[in-house]
């Protein structure tokens, strides 16, 4: 456990020293800011079929998706410059270095997602007398920060497998393909529940949602079994490369 | 009788990128022995090291370190008793030296006083200098290096596998930091400039396409006048592979 710590706060360390860590936090942040600058009406830019809280999730997609690049990255950068290679030489396990590396990850998706779920709390105002309580916003929060560390989980196996910039690309790509569609309402196979994406889907409609925190929780669940499946089969993917 | 050997590589192969460069490779280094590894072609002896050190995966054989076959977590196992450098440092280096140093004694299960008292030991024999609490990078190549071989040896090391190490230091401060101290220590030096470690090893071995084709004392190149470089392994390879004629034999 205590070595699974020192692996977390290497990265942490890291991430905040090369500015990964303010840019992974920035981005989901800044996902919620065009909701609260256009929260009064966003249909004169947008078109009418578009909610601030749809604006919301989308941007939401996105950053998620930035983050799971930036996961991609650092794993694949790390292998390159032998910083893996120098703990796994003091028989840190390579699995362990994985599990560090989405911890430090789950983590800064948190320290991003709470700011952003107080500004939106915040831009909705009035609007959540038609809401149960917080909870019906904090859970869909949780769904996506569980969409997030799938993204992750995805980011750390192709980055255990792939160059730096392919991994990125291509964590960015597919993680965007599952997510950022659905949060749109464009594809409502990919936004029912308990599809990873459901929790962005719910966010997008939150106001009108019948069961945002029964459908939430469920996508959660599927997320985090898909994040720890993904992570398994990195960590396995590392344990053969050359450090 | 033999002695109690630190290395034992039994049928290691590896290749890269279809390339064999290890194709069944034995050797058996004993306890105490300083042991200079050149290698045709030349990443063959660093790929060697880096299976030794878990850093890269053998397609077939074992090997067996310090008397352990695999990793061992144990409190007096494996991360205390191998320790490996590479030709780069390694770690963060925006961690500074001291942090290094004690990242290396957590990471080895020392608890805070024993790494306390290793740490000043390393900063004296290393002279890490003034910019302890500076990150390592402010240092440039040169600090970051000691600094890698000040963590590796923080443990104490059994067998200590070098690739090409401390190439930044100048000859006479390599060569006095590479004077690894400890009668039963195991040291394997993977070298692309072998004069470069003259004074420091007893042993050479040179890998030739994919296995040893010799393994031999530092002295016997002196018995045939030939010199610690690529060309004088090579030649004492060929001189034993050549056979005795049967005249001069009787």
């Amino acid at each position: 456990m205590s070595r699974l710590l020192t692996v977390t706060g290497l990265a942490l360390r890291e991430l905040w020293i090369s500015f990964r860590l303010l840019i992974a936090v920035g981005a989901v942040v800044i996902s919620a800011l065009p909701m609260a600058l256009l929260s009064n009406r966003p249909e004169d830019l947008l078109g009418e079929s578009w909610t601030p809280l749809q604006l919301f999730a989308v941007g939401l997609a996105v950053a998620l998706s930035l983050v799971g690049a930036l996961a991609a990255a650092a794993l694949s950068g790390e292998r390159r410059r032998g910083t893996i290679g120098w703990l796994v030489s003091r028989s840190v396990p390579r699995a362990l270095v994985v599990l560090g590396w989405f911890s430090a990850f789950a983590l800064v998706l948190l320290l991003g997602l709470a700011p952003a779920g107080v500004l939106v709390w915040l831009t909705l105002g009035t609007a959540t007398d038609a809401l149960t309580g917080p909870a019906s916003l904090a859970v869909p929060l949780l769904a996506c920060w569980a969409a997030g560390a799938a993204a992750v989980a995805l980011g750390l196996l192709l980055g255990s497998l792939l160059p730096r910039l392919p991994a990125a690309l291509l964590t960015m790509a597919l993680a965007a393909a599952a997510l950022v569609p659905a949060a749109a309402g464009l594809a409502p196979d990919l936004a029912a529940p308990p599809a990873p994406a459901a929790g962005l889907a719910v966010i997008g409609s939150l106001l009108e949602a019948a069961r945002p925190i029964a459908d939430s929780l469920r996508s959660a669940g599927l997320s985090l079994v898909g994040a720890a499946s993904v992570l398994v089969l990195g960590a396995a993917m590392l344990g053969r490369a050359d450090l | 009788m033999l002695r109690p050997a630190a290395v034992v590589v039994s049928g290691l192969r590896r290749s890269v990128r279809r390339r064999r460069l290890l194709d069944g490779v034995d050797l058996r280094v004993p306890v105490g022995a300083r042991l200079l590894l050149i290698s045709e072609p030349e990443g063959a002896g660093s790929l060697l090291l880096g299976i030794l050190a878990g850093l890269a995966r053998p397609h077939a054989g074992s090997f067996d370190l310090a008397g352990l076959s695999r990793a061992d977590e144990s409190s007096s196992g494996w991360r205390r008793r191998i320790a490996y450098l590479g030709p780069e440092s390694g770690y963060y280096e925006w961690l500074s030296p001291i942090e290094v140093l004690d990242l290396a004694g957590r990471l080895a299960g020392h608890d805070k006083s024993e790494r306390r008292r290793r740490i000043e030991a390393a900063i004296e024999r290393y002279r890490l200098g003034p910019s302890l609490r500076s990150p390592v990078r402010r240092g440039g190549p040169l600090l970051a290096q000691k600094v890698g071989l000040a963590a590796a040896m923080l443990t104490d090391p059994e067998v200590l596998l070098l690739d090409d190490p401390l190439r930044s230091l100048d000859p006479g401060e390599r060569a006095r930091l590479l004077q690894i101290p400890g009668r039963r220590r195991t040291v394997l030096i993977a070298s692309r400039y072998p004069a470069s470690e003259d004074g420091l090893v007893n042993q050479v071995a040179l890998l030739r396409n994919g296995r040893i084709a010799i393994h031999a004392r530092r002295e016997e190149l002196g018995e045939h006048d030939l010199p610690l470089s690529h060309r004088g392994i090579a030649a004492l390879a060929d001189l034993r592979a050549t056979p005795v004629p049967a005249a001069a034999s009787a």
